[in-house]
């Protein structure tokens, strides 16, 4: 197994055990893979490892919220509420304002795309005649 | 007023709720594939729709992180970070008799030039065979109009016949002619001509050449060129395969050729082994008699609970100098009901089309021959590998009995009266009527350099004069006794001209 497959499998194993995990716990889990690439003589790819690994986590924890116009903070509590009860992930969530939308909202995580927006309701009214 | 009302009356149908959709993220682009992380629930050849470039692709390797993706399109124009949602379709094209006519790419999109397709229905691409049930014994012929075909190593409907052969040896013309033979015939298949990996030029040329005979009435091409991507010539045979298909569910019976399906085994070696699979024998990946046995029992008879439709295979496979023992050759011969084998020494000897009697078979043989056809061919395969020993054999001796001599001199009149010129195939009775002049020795005394004259001639004078032997044959599919004097008296009114 050559460094770059060693980095692709050893990535994989720490976003599956870090994901969802406290900073101690990871930190933690971060320690023992150190001590096993020591064992192996293959130290120098922890710091490749650890940081694609976090980049994922961090990606998949990412919700971005997308409203056509500013809304009131309860509403947007209320919404984000919601969506986290229909998407997975999505602990540090992001809003964002697009008027191109026209209205209602989208929420987009890195596995789903929400699309509740008068424009997304447009869109598929034409494909719905289209065809 | 109404169309206010029906517009109205959709739009209380239309399902308007959120929609939520599965994505993922490209985390890794190669040639003609691309790596997606996410899309944990896709499925295997669920189509995936890059949505930045709009581009399609079909997930194949589903891995625990990662999916493989091949692109259908241009794979430079998409990035790392891309969106790929998931479509919950698989690959499908368009069916039907709306594709009469056109040349279209291997996801149906015309390429022709004439507007859009309108077809009614869609088919996916990967469908499963008919089951045993379903099918009836080939018995119905496929005449392809070529005399050393049709008397030799005849083709059924629903058969899978290989043509098989060096390259420049006039694989595609049989096809061809096959195709512009069924112009005149009783019951025309649909054909479906399937370009893989083919120059622009040549489609070009094949699409003329079939206009020009008025066969696109009854044929579709689909194309994929040599400088098109990996993906579309692994899918051109199956959408090709698809478009038949919707024929020999209807009832109706469909050719399709496939040109050729080793230009299909590179591209899925190329998609494979980007793809990361195990290489096996010759690099190609362990599924890759499964590519093509697949896509081949998809040809059947059906019977006629089904409708009685039928989908005709010919694939072709090229081969390196010669070697019929080569992977992909000896993969397809076993998964096909025959092949016809073009042999270059026979072809660069004048021999053309240069089909080998001996190494070529057709595994439903005389079932799918007319009664007439059956009459005059049936020793004739047997004769001709008999007058091919006994050539061999004379190559080392002067001396031969004169009963050898004159099997020796009507093989040869035989093998002469075999060669027929590209693009000129002869309808059913012709050839009957021809044959029978050879096998019963008519031809005996005639000189060999005149023989394709004399087969011309004799074709002309019963046009001409006694047209009624040709419908006669053509209506009731038999030679009698009285067609078979008409036909004699005539061939000794010509003979005259040719005999010292």
């Amino acid at each position: 197994m050559n460094s770059k497959q060693a980095i692709k499998i050893w990535n994989q194993v720490l976003v599956g055990a870090c994901e969802g995990k406290t900073a101690a716990e990871q930190k933690k889990i971060v320690n023992r893979l150190e001590a096993i690439l020591r064992q192996k003589k293959k130290e120098y790819l922890l710091p490749k490892i650890v940081d694609k690994a976090f980049a994922v986590i961090e990606n998949r924890a990412k919700l971005e919220i997308t409203l056509a116009r500013h809304q009131s903070p309860e509403l947007v509590e209320k919404l984000k509420k919601k969506i986290a009860a229909r998407i997975e992930g999505g602990r540090q969530v992001n809003l964002a304002i697009d008027p191109e939308i026209i209205g209602g909202f989208t929420a987009k995580s890195s596995q789903y795309f929400l699309d509740a927006s008068v424009r997304g309701y447009l869109k598929r009214l034409e494909k719905t005649y289209q065809q | 007023m109404d169309k206010i009302e029906q517009f109205k009356r959709q739009l209380d149908q239309t399902e308007l709720s959120p929609k939520l959709e599965e994505i993922g993220n490209v985390v890794e682009v190669g040639d003609g594939v691309v790596k997606v992380s996410g899309l944990h629930n896709v499925g295997n050849f669920e189509l995936v729709e890059f949505e930045r470039t709009k581009i399609f692709g079909l997930a194949l390797n589903l891995e625990e992180y990662e999916t493989g993706v091949i692109i259908l399109g241009n794979s430079s124009a998409i990035k790392e970070g891309d969106v790929a949602k998931r479509t919950q379709k698989t690959i499908s094209v368009p069916v039907g008799p709306e594709l009469i006519g056109r040349v279209v790419d291997p996801l149906g999109r015309p390429i022709d030039g004439k507007g859009s397709v309108n077809a009614k229905k869609t088919y996916s691409i990967e469908r499963s065979a008919p089951g045993v049930i379903d099918r009836q014994p080939v018995v119905k012929p496929l005449h392809t109009g070529i005399l050393a075909i049709d008397a030799l190593t005849p083709i059924g409907r629903g058969q899978r016949e290989l043509i098989l052969g060096d390259r420049g040896l006039g694989k595609t013309a049989i096809a061809v002619d096959m195709i512009l033979n069924q112009k005149t015939e009783k019951n025309r298949p649909i054909c479906v001509y399937v370009a893989c990996g083919q120059k622009k030029s040549k489609i070009k040329r094949l699409v003329k050449t079939l206009e020009g005979a008025g066969a696109m009435e009854y044929t579709i091409v689909v194309a994929a060129f040599a400088d098109d991507p990996a993906s579309l010539l692994y899918l051109a045979p199956y959408a090709g395969c698809a478009m038949g298909e919707w024929f020999r569910d209807n009832g109706q019976d469909a050719v399709a050729v496939y040109d050729d399906l080793t230009k299909q085994a590179w591209a899925w070696r190329e998609i494979s082994l980007v793809l990361r699979r195990p290489p096996g024998r010759e690099a190609y990946p362990g599924d890759i008699f499964y590519l093509h046995s697949r896509l081949l029992e998809r040809a059947a008879c059906l019977s006629a609970a089904k409708g009685g439709g039928s989908l005709t295979a010919l694939p072709i496979v090229e081969t390196q100098a010669g070697d019929i023992s080569g992977y992909i050759p000896t993969n397809v011969i076993s998964i096909t009901d025959g092949q016809i084998f073009l042999n270059p020494a026979l072809f660069y000897k004048g021999q053309r089309p240069a089909v080998d009697v001996g190494t070529s078979v057709s595994r439903v043989g005389s079932k799918a021959q007319l009664p007439a056809m059956k009459k005059v061919a049936g020793t004739l395969k047997l004769d001709l590998a008999q007058f091919q020993e006994l050539e061999r054999f004379s190559e080392f001796t002067e001396e031969l009995d004169p009963q050898t001599r004159q099997l020796l001199e009507r093989g040869k009149r035989m093998r002469e009266l075999l060669k027929q010129f590209d693009l000129r195939p002869l309808s059913f009775e012709k050839e009957t009527v021809v044959i029978f002049a050879g096998v019963k020795g008519f031809l005996d005394e005639v000189p060999i350099e005149k023989i394709t004259q004399f087969k011309n001639d004799l074709i002309n004078e019963i046009e001409e004069n006694a047209p009624e032997i040709f419908s006669q044959i053509r209506e009731s599919e038999k030679l009698e006794s009285g067609a078979e004097a008409k036909i004699e008296e005539t061939i000794k009114r010509i003979k005259k001209n040719y005999t010292k």
